[in-house]
């Protein structure tokens, strides 16, 4: 694995710059200030290459992940691909990008069609996109399904009559089927079975070596991260605080926040130092300000002042705080079960 | 231990009228908790861990029948009381913490009447403590790590995020002081920190409470950091159950060494992770093992010969027929 060729920015399939997403607040209570999901965002995805964005609940990763692919329309930012603004592109310009993002769901059930066969829920995208002649199109599936091991007996299922990781395995094949450039996985493995989170997980990343397709990896799950991510950018709040070749982010984190979720999984109990009353944190204007800063123990004055850049700790890490972890942590004492088995 | 037990279940069966069929989730479950310990019961989904505890505190629909050789509680047997005579003890002796913490509240009521009426409850049952119930909860609210416990009493559940509902829940166990909680995947909806933080307080208010708890959950790494003693369950069987440290470090059972290596290799940072084969959810024949079908290390008669728990260390039994050899 070159590690160093896959953190190449220069070889970057798609560029975010400065992304940033406003949800309009709901009108019934009043107005309350527009919520930001996304604030600023920049990442570059290189060719072949998995980059992991894990954060909390509410910490913008699945926004970015959608807004990526287009589901979502950015309040402003960039997201450049082969020429083009995916932020601008109107819809009916997509065409072939479509084929080229595609996107695996956390809950296989409810991302297929339930009156429709494996067969049919297969078929349609490489009908829609002219994958293969028409009298090729259900030995395609089979063969699709034999490389996500499956059989061809599942051809004839229908999603409910299927487990949860073998749906999720059909849509690893539906995501592949039309050969794209980048796949978004949204927390795959977070709604299957322990046992079978493994297969799944070897799947995606077989998947990605044999194709050199790229993975934005959305998860919650650290130990996961580690396992698949080439690059992990860790997210509070739609900022992305820390981002790093993976090895370098584990051992070696920069921003508080990490440290504290390294901690989470790994340190002995009553270790983690956070806010142990979870009343939303106010910050003054996020515009001027980190917003970790109520949280973190190593806030200074100037933390509730100035808003942080995500500034370069070297060449391929960097972290968003003013007052960054300068000597390398000692690496967390590993469990010997961490949190995915 | 059968006579230090604070709860002592002998072959729980669990059985559901599906249609015509008798579906058997729970075959056959005996464990025992001592006062103060922390059990916990991990499988995945479909293993019958969820059912087993509802089964105790006679929570499940009425197409459910529960069936046991002995549940004995605090001296009686669980399964002679009436309805009535169990419904006393529910909440006030055997209380549970339910996965979703929303559902676990009325979306109508403030923390404030909750928490009153938790309050009200036991003390009816076990005498008033001469402060009023507002004091009471104020405290017992600080006590779960709550730092404005006015603005919370005033607060509706949908005003609080999970994490703080799951505080005040606790809130509630803690007013009611019952002798045996069951916690039912507490933690699985809640972020890294939050959970980390969860977990810290329920076992420090457990010990406070010096209450025993069933603590059912699919995640290993949690079952470990919380309990004393491990039990796993496979189709609806207790497959080992032993010391914590035992079970999760050295286990003997195939299903369960195939999940520890799976985390081994995720710790050792390989190419590809060690993989169980097959699917769960698998019922398993009325005779032979139910864990056969996925079993890297099954056998021609592991089909026709149902495995019984044999001694594989101090207080750690398995079930598998290589012990048995």
């Amino acid at each position: 694995m070159s590690s160093e060729q896959r953190t190449d920015v220069t070889a970057a399939t798609l560029r975010v710059r400065d992304l940033t997403l406003d949800f309009a607040p709901a009108q019934r209570f009043g107005a309350a200030r527009p919520l930001r999901a996304l604030d600023c965002v920049s990442l570059d995805i290189g060719a072949g290459e998995i980059v992991g964005l894990v954060g909390e609940s509410g910490s913008g990763k699945t926004t970015l992940g959608k807004t990526i692919l287009g589901a979502l329309r950015p309040t402003s930012g960039r997201i450049l691909y082969q020429g083009n603004d995916l932020a601008t592109l109107p819809p009916r310009r997509w065409g072939q990008l479509r084929r080229d993002l595609q996107m695996i769901f956390q809950d296989p059930l409810s991302s297929f069609n339930p009156r429709f066969t494996i067969e049919s829920s297969l078929s349609l995208p490489l009908r829609l996109h002219g994958i293969c002649p028409k009298e090729r199109v259900s030995a395609e599936v089979a063969a699709l399904l034999k490389r996500v091991g499956l059989g061809p007996e599942h051809a004839r299922r229908y999603p409910h009559e299927l487990s949860g990781g073998q749906l999720q395995r059909v849509a690893v094949a539906r995501a592949i089927s039309v050969k794209p450039r980048i796949v978004v996985a949204d927390e795959p493995v977070s709604k299957l079975d322990v046992s079978v989170r493994a297969q799944v997980l070897n799947l995606l990343k077989r998947m990605n070596r044999e194709t050199g397709v790229s993975l934005v990896f959305i998860t919650h799950d650290l130990g996961v991260a580690r396992f698949l991510c080439d690059r992990i950018a860790v997210m509070y709040f739609g900022r992305i605080v820390e981002i790093g070749a993976t090895e370098q982010v584990f051992s070696d984190p920069r921003h508080p926040y990490t440290v504290s979720l390294l901690r989470a999984r790994s340190a002995a109990p009553g270790a983690v130092v956070t806010d142990a009353d979870e009343i939303r944190f106010e910050v003054a204007d996020p515009a001027h300000a980190c917003n970790y800063a109520p949280r973190c123990g190593r806030r200074i004055p100037a933390c509730a002042q100035q808003r942080p850049p995500l500034a370069a700790q070297d060449h391929t890490h960097a972290a968003a705080c003013l007052v960054p972890i300068a000597t390398a942590c000692a690496e967390p004492h590993q469990p010997i079960h961490p949190r995915t088995a | 231990m059968s006579a230090s037990a604070l709860m002592q279940v002998v072959n729980l069966r669990t059985a559901f009228a599906v249609g015509n069929e008798r579906v058997e989730a729970v075959r056959g479950v005996s464990f025992s908790i001592a006062p103060g310990e922390v059990l916990g019961l991990i499988g995945e989904s479909g293993s019958g861990k969820t059912v087993t505890g509802l089964s105790l505190l006679r929570l499940l629909p009425p197409h459910a029948s529960v069936t046991a050789d002995a549940m004995h509680f605090r001296g009686r047997d669980l399964t002679r009381l009436s309805d009535q005579q169990f419904r006393s003890l529910q909440g006030i002796q055997l209380a549970m913490i339910f996965q979703d913490p929303v559902g676990s509240f009325n979306p109508a009521k403030t923390v404030a009447w909750h928490l009153r009426h938790a309050i009200a409850r036991r003390r009816a049952c076990a005498g008033d403590d001469g402060i009023s119930w507002r004091e009471e909860a104020q405290r017992i609210l600080q006590d779960v790590g709550i730092r404005l416990p006015e603005r919370a009493l005033g607060s509706y559940p949908h005003q609080l995020s999970g994490g703080m509902l799951q505080r005040v829940l606790i809130a509630i166990i803690m007013a009611l002081r019952p002798a045996f909680i069951i916690a039912d995947e507490p933690t699985t909806n809640l972020d890294n920190l939050v959970e980390r933080q969860i977990l810290d307080l329920i076992r420090e208010q457990q010990k406070k409470l010096g209450a025993s708890v069933l603590f059912v959950t699919h995640d290993l790494a949690v079952a470990g950091e919380i309990c004393d003693r491990i039990a796993v369950m496979y189709a609806g069987e207790i497959v080992e159950i032993g010391p914590s440290h035992d079970v999760l470090q050295r286990p003997r059972h195939p299903y369960a060494q195939g999940l520890l290596q799976t985390s081994v290799s995720l710790v050792r940072r390989d190419e590809y992770l060690y993989e169980l084969r097959g699917e769960p959810g698998g019922r398993g024949a009325a005779e032979g093992c139910g864990f056969v079908e996925r079993c890297p290390v099954a056998m021609a008669m592991c089909r026709s010969r149902r495995p019984s728990l044999v001694d594989v260390g101090p207080g750690h039994t398995s079930r598998c027929l290589l012990h048995e050899q």
